[in-house]
């Protein structure tokens, strides 16, 4: 399994760093501690050792190359190991259902030109500006010009053509969401409300390296999220800050809240205890719960708490619960069902969809104990929740077996630093640990 | 309406202007005893004496001359019996005839106008059938014009004696002799140096040209035509300050350029046309921009090879054709 | 022919000659270049006796070569301080020329000037304050700040252009005499100058043809300065004497000393007789010497300075012209004095005005092109 080597974050303020010198080259065996690059900032020039043993396997970034901090430079695996096929950049690693393989829309009819998947699209200036004026995308546009390039004529075809049909509601939605409504639904369709919405998704895994050999269509939902992963890594330098706590008292509180609300048919959920204790704390927390552009950073009145909502269909939804800190945790658990099922279904309304201030996104189910959401744009924050696990732990010199969760917030720097984000994770924990501050 | 030639319009053009214009006169090479070597000034030397002059072969002085003539207050038309011996009084025409307005801020008035016969009329080769007015588009201060049929002729020569600024007027040898329907005198509507005219409205393609390139324009407009393809011809008449606008606004409506001239294609006034639109309008094309010229050699003699050297309509019918 | 007396024979030319190579006014040059020797040329026509009478003339050809000398060492200063802009060729030593020929013009006569301009242009009439704006390229300079020291021109008194191309007026000059004679048929007179330098260009030949065939009212003057920019002139010219081409275009010549105005301008006055009266062209050779570098801050290593203070020492038309009228008591030497701390305080306050001036404003720059 080959292993990556990551650019280092040698302070607060390093973004990228550039390689001076590589010590190593590829086939060379390296262990843990040997001294592998040397490199550079504007400030600094640092050696830097391997982290784990290995084999160098493949050198991504060459001497004199700058990458980002955190991006893939180089890989160490095992001899005779090839890289991951595309492994240049690193690959985020974010909730992701583990969902079943993405059904690919069918592709817009094909063109009388054979055009390979991603291939520059010829075309002329003028069907060009037709299509960017209409709001078209060049590559799903067939060609019947002159040497296969796309024309004006062309464009007016797709125009007339039937799968861009789109309902009123729908777009609207996708004026105001930004959504090209010619690279969503099915093809030959009317384009619905719930097409836009799914185009809207919010941040889900980036495309994985598939087989290099087989070239997949994404589907445009897939393209959607892969745009805003994308704008996300590049927007936010990011840290992802692990804590864990003991969920003892909120498996407590669960319980007894459950039990009282069992006539009520109201089921309290770990996530919706999550987010009435994030938003709670979040009010001392401004930055936190804030936005950043233009080096204007604005702090939001309300808390507008988006819980990730996984789609049978593969990808993301991150629907919010308005005003999340000041609802009762059996509103907050309503709401967020309720949110959860339209989202699964394709049927949240635009205000669920917008708005958000924070984010929580749970992977517990699935074992985990430490990952690295990516930050939901244009949010400042967002908390991963990993698997509650039965773990001895000392409590009073007595090794006990608690329930432990780990925490880990992600954190956009150019906001908030390494201390202000630890200490609210730590408020974050010691409510959770004992929920009755949450009364205080 | 009454039908006469290139020659005998450019004819009625002089005679018109040195009635009008005492200060105008005519001096250049074989003019007034022979009426011009292609018949274009027959019978003015007679008409005005005096003021039409036979120079000694001084192209220096022709054109340096005239200059001179024109600073003193005369509005001199100079003639250089073929446009391939421009290059003997070159730094008269664009050191001295296209500076001198601007260089001395104005005081001088330049109303000189250089006649230039050009064109491939058979068998002239290398030195005698050339067509050279893109050398002038580089040139601040010229205006270049080449009427490409007896009226405007007419008319631009007309409005290039009365200009105050030099002008250079290329006359084609070949369509000297061409004939056709000119209005009378009193329904004549004076030329505007600078503007484009377009010939023929379309909608498929913008086929633009001046002088004897429209027939190719326009021929090739006539054979589009057969296929129901709307060429829209634009001449250009006036090649510098040209008419950027009238070009742009057709290419905005037809979103495909043909440009066209007789002259090299490399360098010539129809690159200028093309980077331009290119520059200001690419956004409106819908096909490359074709442009026909010469081939880079020079005009050979045999006429089998000469005929390479020609630019036919079926060329742009081929390659319009091509691209819609 | 009355004329015919006027003019000198043309002399036997030839490689015959161990002379020593002199140039025709002070020493010899070696410049390293074996070229043939001529004997030197006895420069003064006898027939020169200028009317050292008139002391309002002579009184303003003074005041025009002292403010020449005045302006062009105003010119030179500046230039060498940076204050102006491009390229600048002086006339120092040569003032007696212009001064001598325009004195015997009339407002309405024109003339052909040189890149070397700034001594006909003041010798015609331009106001000097105007032509020191244009030198420093201000908007209320001749040319608007457009044409600068090598194209400075004052359509208003005739003087159609300085020409930075050498050898580019003769046609122009040639071709407003004819306007002037056959189209507009009044009696002006054109006058081309020209280097030695100059008189090699073809251009020479198509307009002295046409001149001399049409007897057109030009005169071709010829300041013999012996310098082609840094070549002297006989490394590449094949007569002694450059009038003497004249003869094959059937133009009288006169060769003057063109270091003495009184020469020049009596040649002038005979030559413009000539071609008011359709007599037609004239060639006069003023020989002088350039007494500056081609242009400011040329280094001269073709040649040595102290030489050439000598020839201006020597031959000054200034101190010349001042012996001449302090002797023939036309003009006291006091009289003189004034008249050129007058130029030279009228050369001053022109710098004053041109560097009061603004520089012209972005909006002339598409100005005086395409205008009708």
């Amino acid at each position: 399994m080959a292993i990556e080597v990551l650019m280092p974050k040698l302070g607060l303020t390093m973004e990228e760093g550039t390689i001076e010198e590589w010590k190593v080259k590829v086939g060379d065996t390296v262990k843990k501690g040997d001294i592998i690059f040397s490199v550079s900032t504007d400030k600094m020039t640092n050696e830097i050792e391997a982290e784990d043993d290995g084999v160098v396997i493949g050198i991504v970034i060459a001497e004199g190359d700058s990458a980002p901090c955190k991006s893939v430079i180089a890989w160490l695996g095992a001899a005779g190991e090839q890289p991951p096929a595309g492994g240049v950049a690193a690959a985020p690693a974010v909730a992701a259902p583990a969902a079943a393989p993405v059904a690919v829309a069918p592709v817009a009819a094909a063109a009388p030109v054979a055009r390979p998947a991603g291939a520059y699209v010829l075309a002329t200036p003028y069907a060009k500006k037709l299509a960017k004026d209409k709001g078209y995308a060049l590559a799903a546009i067939a060609a019947t010009g002159y040497d296969g390039v796309v024309v004006a004529k062309d464009v007016d075809a797709h125009v007339a053509g039937p799968h861009v049909k789109t309902s009123p509601v729908a777009a609207k939605m996708a004026a105001e969401l930004g959504v090209d409504v010619n690279t969503i639904g099915a093809d030959g369709q009317r384009v619905m409300k719930a097409d836009v919405l799914a185009a809207t998704a919010a941040p889900a895994a980036a495309v994985a390296p598939a087989d290099e050999d087989e070239v997949i269509k994404v589907t445009p939902m897939r393209r959607a999220i892969a745009k805003n992963m994308e704008n996300s890594w590049h927007t936010s330098p990011r840290v992802t800050f692990t804590r864990p706590f003991d969920a003892t008292g909120m498996k407590d509180l669960r319980k007894a809240i459950n039990k009282a609300l069992e006539p009520k048919g109201i089921k309290v959920s770990y996530n919706h205890i999550m987010m009435k204790v994030v938003s709670l704390c979040l009010r001392d927390y401004p930055d936190i719960n804030g936005s950043f552009k233009d080096n204007l950073l604005t702090h939001h009145k309300h808390i507008n708490m988006g819980l990730a909502v996984a789609q049978p269909s593969g990808g993301l939804v991150v629907p919010n619960v308005k005003d999340c800190d000041k609802k009762s945790l059996a509103e907050i658990a309503v709401e967020a069902d309720q949110l959860a099922k339209d989202g699964k279904a394709g049927k949240l309304g635009m205000d669920a969809m917008t708005g958000g201030t924070f984010t929580i996104t749970n992977l517990g189910n699935y074992g985990l104990t430490n990952f690295s959401p990516i930050i939901n744009q244009p949010e400042l924050a967002i908390l991963g929740v990993c698997a509650m696990v039965d773990t001895p732990v000392v409590r009073d010199g007595q090794i006990v077996v608690r329930p432990m969760m780990n925490l880990c917030l992600t954190a956009d720097h150019r906001v908030i630093d390494g201390v202000q984000a630890s200490e609210f994770l730590q408020k974050v924990c010691e409510m959770l640990e004992n929920p009755v501050l949450m009364l205080a | 309406m009454r039908k006469i030639s290139f020659a005998e319009a450019t004819l009625e053009a002089m005679e018109e202007e040195m009635e009008k214009y005492p200060e105008v006169f005519v001096m250049g090479e074989d003019l007034a005893r022979q009426g011009g070597i292609f018949g274009q000034f027959k019978g003015l030397g007679h008409k005005f004496p005096g003021r039409v002059m036979d120079t000694p072969i001084s192209e220096t002085f022709i054109v340096g001359g005239g200059v001179g003539a024109a600073l003193a207050g005369a509005r001199p038309v100079v003639d250089m019996h073929f446009a391939d011996f421009i290059g003997v009084c070159m730094d008269e025409v664009f050191n001295q005839m296209a500076k001198a307005r601007y260089m001395f801020g104005g005081q001088a008035k330049i109303p000189l106008v250089l006649r230039a016969p050009d064109g491939m009329a058979g068998g002239g080769a290398a030195q005698h059938s050339q067509s050279v007015e893109s050398w002038f588009l580089h040139i601040p201060g010229i205006k270049v014009v080449a009427p490409s049929n007896p009226y405007d002729a007419k008319m631009v020569l007309k409005a290039a004696i009365e200009s105050d600024d030099p002008v250079i007027y290329f006359e084609n040898k070949v369509i000297y002799k061409e004939s056709a329907m000119v209005p009378e005198k009193e329904d004549e509507v004076p030329y505007e140096i600078g503007k484009a005219r377009v010939v023929r409205e379309g909608t498929d393609v913008t086929i633009v040209s001046y002088s004897v390139g429209m027939k190719n324009a326009n021929g090739a407009a006539d054979l589009l035509a057969k296929d129901g393809i709307n060429a829209e011809v634009i001449d250009l008449i006036t090649l510098s300050p040209w008419d950027k606008e009238t070009v742009i606004n057709s290419v905005k409506k037809t979103h495909r350029l043909c440009l066209v001239a007789e002259s090299v294609k490399q360098g010539g006034a129809m690159a200028e046309v093309a980077a331009t639109v290119a520059e200001e309008a690419l956004e409106y094309l819908d096909a490359p921009i074709l442009r026909y010229g010469a081939p880079f050699v020079p005009i050979p003699f045999a006429p089998t090879l000469e005929k390479l050297y020609r630019i036919f309509p079926e060329d742009l019918y081929n390659g319009i054709k091509k691209v819609l | 022919m009355a004329t015919a007396k006027k003019t000198v024979a043309p002399k036997q030319m030839g490689p015959q000659s161990n002379e020593p190579l002199l140039p025709h006014i002070g020493p010899a040059v070696d410049v390293g270049v074996p070229y043939p020797g001529v004997a030197p040329v006895q420069i003064t026509n006898p027939a020169n006796t200028a009317p050292l009478t008139d002391k309002k003339l002579a009184a303003k050809m003074y005041e025009t070569m002292c403010t020449i000398r005045a302006f062009e060492e105003s010119v030179k200063k500046d230039f060498l301080n940076g204050e102006i802009p491009g390229f600048t060729h002086l006339y120092i030593g040569e003032e007696a020329i212009a001064t001598g020929i325009c004195a015997a013009l009339k407002d309405t006569d024109l003339i052909e000037s040189t890149h070397r301009g700034h001594g006909h242009c003041i010798a015609k009439g331009a106001d000097v304050n105007s032509m020191m704006a244009e030198i420093f390229g201000k908007k209320d300079g001749l040319c608007k700040g457009k044409g600068g020291s090598m194209h400075i021109a004052d359509f208003s008194v005739g003087m159609l252009g300085a020409n930075g191309v050498v050898g580019g007026g003769y046609n122009l000059a040639t071709g407003a005499a004819l306007a002037q004679k056959l189209v507009l048929k009044n009696d002006h007179v054109s006058v081309v100058f020209f280097g030695d330098g100059a008189s090699n260009r073809g251009t020479f030949h198509e307009a002295a043809n046409v001149a001399g065939a049409w007897k057109l009212p030009v005169i071709f003057v010829n300041e013999m300065n012996s310098w082609a920019s840094t070549t002297p002139y006989r490394t590449t010219t094949a007569v002694e004497d450059i009038s003497d081409r004249a003869f094959g275009y059937n133009m009288p010549r006169e060769i003057v000393n063109g270091n003495d105005v009184f020469e020049v301008y009596a040649a002038a006055v005979r030559a413009v007789e000539r071609a008011r009266k359709g007599e037609g062209p004239t060639f006069i050779e003023a020989k002088t010497y350039r007494i500056e570098g081609h242009f400011v801050g040329d280094p001269e290593m073709y040649r040595k300075k102290e030489e050439t203070k000598k020839i201006l020492e020597d031959n000054d038309p200034i101190t010349r012209f001042e012996e001449r009228v302090v002797k023939a008591k036309l003009m006291t030497q006091k009289e003189c004095d004034k008249i050129r701390t007058a130029a030279i305080e009228k050369v001053a306050k022109a710098k004053e005005y041109a560097m009061s001036c603004e520089y012209p404003d972005p909006s002339e720059f598409y100005k005086d092109v395409y205008v009708d």
